[in-house]
């Protein structure tokens, strides 16, 4: 769009700076709150760094779990973050790519069905099924598991339909000629389709790996053992201290480094990311 | 080396929509057969039936002696050059070439020699490590055909190769299909609607409609007698001129001009007459039938007049005469054909009725 209004332009800035500065500035907070000793906190919310410099989140790092007043060292639930938010992302990728392969490029009785009734749990959340979903879990002894930490959530229509669409734009001639070429489907798959799904695996990586990583609900109920905290819930049980102060130092330490991971693959994949959303390499 | 023999061969969808019909053609070893019909004639259908893309309803498709109605596309032996030239985006151009013979298990060096080979032949070999959306449309084109060509398949599909490509590179193309063909001696199958096209590339011409087959033969056989109307339409450009005409026993009446003769081996009635435009010839005395031209398309070379006859029921036909003749519209010609170059069709069945034209003769028809 071309503005030559230079009001109109004035206006848009402050507008998205007003934006930025929402957005930014409770991160601010909790990066300066990392800075101060945790008595100041009484008095009032600082704005302006502290002389503690790094050594909150070098205790943090180092340390086991009695400094943060949890069951688990952060270094382990940072682990367990890890697991579970690239099980769900892989096995999020792997399932669906696969799905929408096969919904797709073959031609088999009741595909639409299958293809609707994947799309329709777009409708059903891990939150509105999240009752059923743990009878389940519970049933099969899954309880305090990676395996039940994650499996759940595996199943993504989003992704599919995401890769069905990507699917839908391949030229029906490039299948032939890879017929034509000798190619089954299995060659097919690994020779042209996933190669040329790269950019848009690597969108699908980024966005379904914030959505593992982010977690809270499902791991909440699902582990009762220490050992499977993640790092989302480890913020909200250093809050819950009984009789005791909050530090909040720690606590917005502990949030500065569960928001990392996230901004070190957004940042890694950006380039593919953003070309996985606009560009069409065909 | 190979030959290809089509016998009944039908598509029909489910739908009850019948693609091709019935259909029998033999290819022989090395010829290059061009399918050309206009679009939904079922020529694409047929080749992709061959290619092993389209499932064949029923009949019989044998390459050399082999049936292959129920081998998969890869198994066939063949190579097929499309349309929008479907190379893999994110293979290198070598790759593009190399991927069929790499699926074939094809040892490495003789994989290297054949595409090595392929690339000269074509020009390619400066282009090898780029990708396809680095090339142009004429290159993209070129790494479609040598990816055929390494195969050394005992069939070449072409299905409208060239129609992407603009006209000068199109002329370029063909001519150098041709060649190749000749030197490789393969025997190739190729679609097109283009008639000029099918006419210079074909050893075989088939002519298509409505799934059916009008009329094989070479292309000049084709052009000096089309079968049907359709043929004789579809055929050479601009179009055949198709005028009205009444079979009388005298003769054949069309407007107020009459061709005397012997007329007793066809049926009385109506009759369509074919007129080529470039055997119309201009005529100062003694014309067979005179015209007044209501626009001229001025080719260069060539100069065409699209006319109407003067009769009471004007009828539109078109006439090709050398670049520079001096004609204006509104001039009022007299036209004249060698009664060899005229055709007779039936309304009805639109055949050709092959009518003997030394049964015709001249009359000196005077006009007022």
């Amino acid at each position: 769009m071309v503005e030559r209004r230079p009001l109109f332009k004035l206006f848009c800035h402050v507008i998205l700076i007003f934006g930025i500065l929402a957005i930014a500035l409770p991160v601010w907070l909790a990066l300066v709150a990392t800075t101060h000793e945790n008595n100041v906190f009484a008095t009032g919310t600082p704005l302006w760094f502290g002389d503690l410099g790094l050594s909150v989140f070098w205790d943090l790092l180092s340390s086991d779990s009695s400094f943060n007043n949890s069951a688990l060292p952060i270094t382990h639930m940072l682990f367990n973050s890890f697991v579970m938010a690239l099980t769900i992302t892989l096995g999020k990728l792997s399932i669906s790519i696969l799905s929408a392969y096969a919904v797709v490029f073959f031609r088999f009785p009741g595909r639409m069905l299958a293809f609707w009734m994947i799309f329709f749990t777009l409708m059903l959340p891990v939150e509105v099924r999240i009752m059923p979903t743990f009878e389940v879990i519970t049933n099969l002894n899954m309880l305090n598991s990676f395996s039940g930490l994650t499996i759940p959530l595996i199943a993504s229509a989003t992704a599919t339909f995401l890769f069905r669409q990507f699917f839908l734009t391949i030229p029906q001639e490039l299948i032939e000629a890879a017929r034509i070429d000798g190619a089954g489907p299995i060659k097919f798959f690994f020779d042209i389709l996933l190669p040329l799904s790269r950019t848009n695996i690597a969108a699908l990586f980024v966005i379904t790996f914030i959505y593992g990583w982010n977690q809270y609900l499902w791991p909440l109920l699902i582990t009762t053992d220490a050992q499977y905290y993640t790092i989302v819930m480890g913020i909200k049980q250093m809050l819950g201290v009984v009789d005791g102060i909050v530090e909040w130092n720690k606590i917005m330490a502990t949030t500065i480094i569960a928001m990392l991971p996230p901004v070190v693959v957004v940042i890694a994949m950006q380039k593919a990311f953003v070309k996985g959303l606009v560009d069409t390499e065909k | 080396m190979s030959t290809l023999t089509l016998t009944n061969i039908a598509k029909s969808y489910a739908n009850g929509y019948q693609a091709v019909q019935q259909l029998d053609l033999d290819i022989n070893d090395a010829e290059m057969v061009v399918l050309v019909g206009p679009s939904g004639c079922g020529k694409s259908t047929l080749l992709r039936m061959i290619a092993g893309l389209e499932e064949i309803t029923s009949g019989e498709l044998v390459i050399d002696g082999q049936v292959v109605n129920h081998l998969e596309p890869g198994e066939r032996d063949i190579a097929m050059v499309f349309q929008n030239y479907a190379l893999y985006p994110h293979m290198t151009v070598y790759n593009n070439m190399a991927y069929g013979l790499r699926n074939r298990k094809t040892p490495k060096d003789e994989i290297h020699r054949l595409v090595t080979e392929a690339a000269e032949m074509l020009e390619l070999s400066e282009l090898l490590d780029r990708k396809p959306k680095e090339l142009s449309g004429g290159q993209r084109q070129r790494v479609a055909m040598g990816r055929a060509i390494v195969r050394e398949p005992k069939v070449f599909l072409f299905d409208e190769p060239l129609s992407n490509l603009d006209a000068k590179l199109r002329v370029q193309m063909r001519i150098q299909i041709k060649k190749l063909q000749r030197r490789l001696a393969t025997t190739s199958i190729y679609v097109t609607h283009d008639q000029v096209e099918a006419m210079t590339l074909a050893d075989k011409l088939v002519v298509l409609n409505k799934g059916n087959v009008e009329q094989v033969g070479t292309p000049l056989e084709i052009y000096d007698n089309p079968a049907s109307l359709f043929v004789a339409t579809f055929i050479g450009s601009p179009a055949m001129n198709i005028l009205d005409a009444i079979v009388k026993p005298e003769g054949i009446e069309f407007g107020t001009s009459l061709l005397p003769g012997n007329t007793q081996l066809i049926n009385l009635g109506d009759v369509k007459l074919g007129l080529r435009p470039e055997h119309l010839q201009i005529v100062e005395h003694n014309p067979l039938f005179e015209v007044e031209v209501d626009l001229i398309e001025a080719l260069g070379a060539d100069l065409l007049l699209y006319c109407n006859t003067l009769d009471a029921q004007p009828q539109a036909l078109v006439v090709r005469v050398q670049g520079h003749a001096v004609i204006h519209i509104g001039d009022k010609l007299g036209l004249d054909i060698n009664l060899q170059d005229l055709h007779l069709f039936d309304p009805i069945t639109a055949k050709n009725l092959y009518f003997d034209s030394n049964l015709l003769q001249k009359k000196e028809v005077i006009y007022a």
